[in-house]
């Protein structure tokens, strides 16, 4: 049998699931919440299932990507549109991180969220089930259709079940501010999109929005350049790079836990998915050309993150900026164009998506405590809860890059492979990371120890909690301590992206 | 006139005949809901007219049918179907039955359908004018609101100058070409002095005057938020869909056939920029939904204006299907104006209306909700599919500017939709809570309507290929 069958699966179940969770409101709160995680479960069976399958040492990409399945029907052949899905090894582990966060957000949400719960699981399922896409697509059209789909639901997550923060400006403002950032971004790129697909008409006659035909379109080097841009701004604003990253902070502070989680887990990933994906397999010269101003933006998002992580005093906005300091890294090791550093943005990727969704379990288990996200108001939780205490110290010292941790493994391997490109800009990066470790110190050192607060008398984490954080530190270790699996896993799209890299076997 | 174009005639003469018969029925008995069965029966019996008459490319000097004349009376039928619908549903929920609003929006589809076959100077005029003609009466209905008499005013004089306006252009491009049919004069065009193109060009500036008063373009812009408010729900949605649709088709089918000097197209340029800004950011700050689509529907035209003007092959299938969205959309969007209750005035226009009306009337948001989303371009609905046509449309011509306005004009837009996207899932206020009224059923008018509407905006969001495929076909 053709597991491609299976792809269009990987996407419809959360999309049923989540209308299923809508519908079945009515007969009790719990029927969202079990369908949701359900849902997740399914997925990841699925998916795991699939990797099991997988040929991973498939032949090795010569300019042309290989993915380990297909599945492509017509769709709008007018201008030769499809539903073109594809898998490959990154894609495998990035949907399979999507869904373990999926569960992770269902599982946070199970007691934060007591109102209109079906309608908030649809959203959250809705929302994953286009990040799933976004990672399968292989039409442009498709892609960018799912790229902008995922947006609505998240919208509504942050808008309807986010803080108010008192004095701050709201949960809709924030939702708004998101939203725009990314759809007019998004725009730029479908106009960077039809641009391309009309080159590639004009020369070769034919409508295609198809990945693989469009690899072949012959363009002119400033044509290159602009539309790479054109993509590039869409990917940038939704990593978060430099100059477009001021929709992150208040999105993140103001969103629900599960939309915290979701957004720096996963949603992050899909920037730098896309710039991997499509702006630089499409167009790998001017991405070249362009390398040197993509690192320094990865720098300068390094160092700018990690200084203004250590003047917040509002524990979601402080990991919100950590957020676009590792992201930094990741547009470092991209545009270093090397294995080494392509490996290790892989690596940052999953662990980045892990340690953060779990700190942002664990900021969301403090709010419904303690209902303060303020600093000043904590101090001295070791004492009143020590599981608490204990897993906040261990994904804080994940983040700030402990060896022994996944995140170790993908800062080191992007900085190894970047130095032989750029040893300056490395040293600053590495700079960052002790930058990093100061912020992650001050974290543990102002909300775990010194004198109580006033609210000290916490509960400690349910056990519903614990098994969760159990899980995910089970995970990242795992990831670095024999983190040889992924790398194997995602081998082949890897290789593929240094060739067209380094332009064409050159 | 070879007897056997008659049946390329057919649509209007069914429609011109429904008039007639139409009004000797309400001389003989005065019944609101007969009447609205009849007309009903009347726009059925032409939407299938068009289907079954056969294509001519010059039934007389006015007119003609082609292929892109037969999908716009088509689709100008059936939305005047649409609103009919409606109208009958709102009449009766407010209990001012009036037959006569029947027969005007079938003369008002008349118009538009005259509009859409037009191939002369005098066609355009005639149906216009028979157009809004009709309006005028639909509205001032009922004619003891002070707020639809004021509308009424304001669009008549306004309506009436810009009649005026086109009609001295069209006679000073007679005067520089001597003909009125567009062919002749694109020909005639072609070989005149210096002195009579300028003459000429004054004449299509002064014709595109008249028309983007009707089109709402910026500058001509000021009727339309105090029209669109004063006016009832269904007649409303008319006036945003047929009259400015037709009105756009009419002037896609000029400027491909008389081609227009780079001045004239720079001014089209600029008006559709302007409009599709200051459409965009006069919304932002508005807290009437009616006025908010009001503006809404000006930045719409501003982006139809980037197919009408670039022109090419894509044009014509873009503006077809861009209407054919965005009618979809409106009538959705009206119709559930419609329905709702309003806490003071005719019709739910307050923005504080919409609070928590998800809570409320799931059904009704439910179908409301893609409207909006539809409205601002979001993918899977038909509006992302239109406003990708009018993109490539852009992008093929390389013309960058408008391109960046339309994404720039998208973007203020989205801050518009979603602002009453999320204020209808917002938690109700504690005295709409305690206020809620049970809303009568809706219709099955009504209810048809807003399915139609629902489906049709996933159906082109989704699966667009078998409208794509029908107007891919259509040249100018």
């Amino acid at each position: 049998m053709d597991l491609g069958l299976w792809l269009p699966v990987l996407v419809l179940i959360p999309m049923a699931g989540g209308a299923m969770c809508w519908w079945t409101e009515r007969f009790g709160l719990g029927w969202p919440r079990w369908i949701a995680a359900f849902c997740f479960g399914l997925d990841l069976i699925l998916l795991l299932f699939l990797w099991a399958q997988a040929d991973l040492h498939g032949g090795i990409s010569h300019g042309e990507p290989v993915f380990l399945w297909e599945f492509e029907r017509p769709w709008i052949p007018r201008f030769g549109i499809s539903l073109h899905l594809g898998l490959d090894g990154l894609g495998l582990l990035l949907i399979g991180l999507t869904v373990v966060l999926g569960l992770v957000a269902v599982l946070c949400s199970w007691r934060e969220i007591q109102q209109h719960v079906g309608f908030f699981h649809m959203n959250l399922l809705w929302n994953l089930a286009g990040v799933i896409g976004v990672f399968l697509a292989l039409d442009l059209f498709l892609f960018f259709l799912l790229w902008e789909w995922m947006l609505v639901p998240m919208y509504f997550l942050i808008a309807l079940w986010g803080h108010e923060n008192p004095g701050g400006r709201g949960r809709v403002y924030a939702a708004t501010k998101f939203f725009i950032f990314t759809q007019a971004s998004g725009l730029i790129m479908l106009c960077a999109i039809l641009a391309l697909v009309f080159l590639h008409h004009q020369s070769s006659g034919l409508w295609s929005f198809n990945y693989i035909d469009l690899l072949q379109a012959e363009l002119s080097a400033q044509a290159q350049y602009w539309l790479m841009l054109g993509f590039f701004v869409a990917f940038a604003v939704k990593l978060p790079a430099l100059p477009f990253h001021s929709w992150l902070p208040d999105a993140h502070s103001q969103a629900p836990t599960a939309g915290s989680v979701d957004l720096a887990g996963v949603l992050l990933k899909t920037g730098a998915f896309g710039l991997m994906r499509f702006s630089i397999t499409l167009f790998p010269e001017a991405s070249a050309q362009f390398a040197s101003t993509a690192m320094l933006i990865g720098v300068a998002g390094i160092l700018y993150g990690a200084c203004l992580a250590l003047a917040q005093t509002d524990i979601k906005r402080f990991v919100a900026y950590t957020s676009i300091s590792h992201m930094g890294f990741i547009l470092l090791g991209l545009y270093a164009g090397n294995l080494m550093a392509m490996q290790g943005v892989v690596i940052q990727m999953l662990a980045h998506g892990i340690s953060t969704g779990a700190l942002f379990v664990l900021c969301g288990a403090l709010y419904e405590r303690i209902h303060t996200r303020e600093f000043s108001r904590m101090g001295g939780l070791a004492k009143a809860a020590p599981k608490f205490a204990t897993a906040l110290m261990f994904f804080s010292l994940a983040s700030l890059g402990l060896p022994g941790m996944g995140n170790f493994i993908g800062e080191i391997l992007i900085l190894f492979g970047a130095f032989q490109v750029a040893p300056l800009l490395t040293a600053l990066a590495a700079s960052g990371m002790i930058v990093g470790a100061v912020y992650a110190l001050l974290l543990i050192q102002r909300s775990l120890h010194g004198p109580p607060g006033d609210l000290a008398n916490m509960q400690d984490l349910v056990p519903r909690e614990q098994g969760m954080m159990l899980a995910l530190m089970a995970l990242l270790l795992g990831m670095g301590l024999y983190p040889q699996p992924l790398l194997d896993t995602a081998h082949t799209t890897l290789q593929g992206l240094v060739y067209s890299f380094s332009g064409g076997g050159g | 006139m070879k007897p056997a174009l008659l049946y390329s005639l057919l649509p209007l003469l069914i429609l011109a005949a429904g008039s007639v018969l139409l009004m000797l029925q309400i001389a003989a008995r005065r019944d609101e809901r007969l009447t609205a069965a009849s007309s009903s029966l009347a726009l059925l019996l032409a939407l299938a007219a068009c289907g079954i008459a056969p294509a001519a490319d010059r039934i007389t000097a006015l007119l003609c049918f082609d292929a892109y004349a037969r999908s716009l009376q088509s689709l100008m039928i059936a939305a005047g179907l649409a609103v009919n619908l409606l109208l009958h549903d709102y009449q009766h929920r407010r209990k001012t039955p009036c037959a006569e609003m029947h027969l005007l929006l079938l003369l008002a589809v008349l118009g538009a359908a005259v509009l859409g076959g037009a191939r002369h100077a005098a066609a355009v005029l005639l149906g216009l004018e028979i157009m809004t003609i009709a309006l005028y009466g639909m509205i001032a209905n009922p004619r003891t609101s002070p707020r639809a008499l004021e509308a009424l005013a304001k669009y008549l004089l306004l309506s009436a100058a810009a009649s005026a306006t086109l009609l001295f252009g069209m006679a000073l491009l007679y005067a520089a070409s001597g003909s009125l049919a567009f062919a002749q004069i694109a020909a005639a065009l072609a070989q005149v002095p210096a002195s009579d193109a300028r003459l000429a060009g004054i004449g299509a500036a002064l014709l595109i005057a008249g028309l983007g008063f009707k089109l709402s373009l910026v500058p001509f812009h000021l009727w339309t938020p105090d029209v669109y408010s004063g006016a009832p729900a269904p007649v409303t949605a008319l006036l945003a869909t047929l009259s400015k649709g037709a009105v756009a088709a009419v002037l896609l089918r000029f400027l491909s056939q008389v081609q227009a000097s780079t001045s004239l197209l720079l001014l089209l340029s600029i008006l559709a920029v302007a409009s599709i800004l200051a459409g965009n950011l006069l919304a932002l700050q508005c807290g009437n939904v009616k006025r908010l689509l009001a503006y809404s529907s000006i930045a719409h035209l501003g982006y139809l204006m980037v197919p009408i003007l670039l022109g090419g092959n894509l044009a014509a299938e873009a503006l077809l299907f861009y209407l054919a969205a965005y009618f979809a959309t409106t009538l959705g969007a009206f119709g559930v104006l419609g329905l709702l209750p309003a806490a003071n005035g005719p019709d739910a226009e307050e923005i504080e209306d919409f609070r928590g009306l998800f809570w409320r009337h799931p059904g009704l948001t439910s179908v409301m909700t893609p409207m909006l989303l539809s409205l601002a371009g979001i993918p899977m609905t038909a509006g992302f599919i239109a406003k990708f046509y009018v993109l490539a449309v852009g992008v093929s011509w390389q013309a960058w500017t408008l391109v960046i306005a339309v994404v720039a004009g998208s973007a203020i837009g989205l801050y518009v939709y979603l602002r009453l996207t999320i204020m209808m899932f917002q938690r109700p206020s504690a005295t709409q809570q305690s206020a809620a009224q049970d809303l009568p059923a809706p219709g099955p008018g009504s209810l048809a309507t807003l399915a139609a509407s629902f489906v049709l905006v996933f159906w082109l969001g989704l699966w667009p290929q078998w409208l794509l495929a029908w107007l891919s076909g259509i040249r100018l």
